[in-house]
């Protein structure tokens, strides 16, 4: 076969891979702030590309497995191919796609793992598989992660309601700018390194660079792009599942939510104890909701979303999966493979056109949701911002 | 299967006391930015001060080639 080729393929899928990771996750760091009106919703996904631009080119160190230990790799192991690298970030795009047709955040690395487990399994069979890296590294964090930013972030939010007067509170959208930036920091120096460590992988094993290189500056750079790409175009249905469909948020709920994140993440990364980001982010959503008297959380979309993060690794597995077979018929199977993954995103593209949701949904509050502010002395009127919670389409559109 | 659960401990504890120790200064910060009397002013801009600390300090963690 083509190595070239298939290089070629793993790169280009790979950074659509990094661009659909950037749409899918600015919902993490800039929901919050958009649901409070603490930033434009434009505004806020414009600096969510900046920072993973920049994240991204501030992080140096690349995964050295980019499957995380699930798959056994190198010697004795599994040897990974171009091609169920290929098959794996086919199941990862496709199922991405799919969680955001449908507005759930799942996390875009579960859905790398969970396509490249299918590759490896077609490619190897089950043994290929660590089950017992996969229960302590993905399946036990993936239930802990909510729990603890739940906690977390109901905690912030008694103690906000408790110190601050009601007067007071629009100004935590102040801080929110500030919080939900360093969210999305982390998230820039985190995310772009899992595709970097596929390209680089893809070029090591077609023996285009020397073993145990650092990824080039050309993949570095594209990679960046992509992830800054993909965040800039904004991911809307999942912003508006995380800041809207949960619970209502209010501004000292945002902050407590983003605070709680950043500190989650960061004492997860630093105390070597991994969690997934949306899933902490989702966390800190309901235990804002918890938080606040008066707030309700909705448990149907909560559920839903618990149900997406449960079956996203078995449904990229299976994308993955059925790829891979595929792509053991040889350069016709891998060219198959790319076509049925582009028709796949084209039909994804398509059905989403026909409900669109946009930017314009989170700037115009729907009618008669208004609720005249007190007027104050001395005070400029607080204006409505302050989350509707429905969203309807702009009458001139 | 190995679950590190002091390593969690640690996690949720550590990510639970900096999260409310922000929490609770910004919001002391907005508090006392238009209390009554005049040292009231000086001691809110002063915890907003420690919020930015402790957000340079979130970079600093974020970025890694800024520490060892």
């Amino acid at each position: 076969m083509n190595v070239t080729l298939l290089v070629a393929l793993v790169i280009a899928l790979a950074l659509i891979f990094d661009f659909t990771n950037g749409f899918h996750d600015t919902a993490n760091a800039m929901a919050t702030p958009i649901a409070t009106g603490a930033l434009k919703p434009k505004v806020a996904v414009a600096i969510a590309a900046v920072l993973n631009l920049v994240g991204a080119f501030l992080s140096t160190e690349v995964a050295k497995t980019i499957s995380g230990g699930l798959i056994k790799e190198g010697d004795g192991g599994v040897q990974i191919t171009p091609a169920l690298i290929l098959a794996g970030l086919i199941g990862a795009i496709v199922w991405n796609l799919v969680t955001w047709l449908l507005g759930l955040p799942s996390s875009s690395s579960h859905a790398l793992f969970g396509g490249l487990i299918g590759a490896a399994i077609v490619g190897a069979g089950f043994g290929a598989i660590d089950g017992g890296v996969l229960v302590s590294k993905v399946l036990i964090p993936a239930a802990l992660a909510p729990l603890t930013a739940g906690l977390v972030s109901f905690l912030a939010t008694k103690i906000a309601y408790r110190i601050t007067r009601k007067r007071e509170r629009h100004r935590f959208k102040v801080g929110q700018i500030f919080t939900s930036s360093l969210v999305s920091l982390a998230h820039g120096t985190n995310d772009a390194q899992k595709t970097m460590g596929v390209i680089t992988l893809a070029l090591i094993a077609a023996g285009m660079q020397p073993t145990g290189s650092g990824p080039a500056v050309w993949v570095i750079g594209a990679c960046a792009l992509a992830i800054a790409a993909g965040t800039y175009s904004g991911g809307w249905r999942i912003i508006k599942t995380l800041g809207r469909d949960i619970t209502d948020i209010e501004p000292a709920q945002g902050f407590a939510a983003e605070s709680a994140t950043t500190a989650t993440i960061l004492a997860s990364t630093h105390l070597g104890f991994a969690l997934s980001t949306t899933q902490v982010a989702s966390g800190s959503v309901i235990g804002v909701g918890l938080g606040r008297k008066g707030a309700s959380v909705r448990w149907g979309t909560a559920g839903r979303i618990a149900l997406g993060w449960l079956i996203t690794i078995p449904s990229s597995g299976v994308i993955g999966a059925l790829a891979a077979m595929l792509s053991q018929l040889g350069l016709i199977g891998v060219i198959l493979d790319v076509v049925l993954a582009l028709g796949a995103i084209l039909t994804v593209y398509l059905i989403a056109r026909q409900r669109r949701i946009d930017a314009r949904h989170f700037t115009h509050p729907a009618p008669g949701v208004f609720v005249r502010p007190k007027l104050r002395k001395n005070k400029p009127a607080q204006t409505v911002a302050t989350a509707p919670t429905v969203a309807t389409e702009e009458p001139s559109a | 299967m190995t679950i590190d659960w002091l390593a969690f401990l640690t996690v949720l504890v550590v990510s639970l006391v900096s999260a409310c120790l922000l929490v609770t200064l910004f919001s002391l910060g907005l508090r006392l930015n238009d209390g009554p009397t005049a040292w009231h002013r000086p001691v809110s801009v002063a915890l907003f001060v420690v919020c930015a600390v402790v957000v340079i300090l979130g970079i600093y963690l974020i970025v890694p080639f800024l520490h060892p």
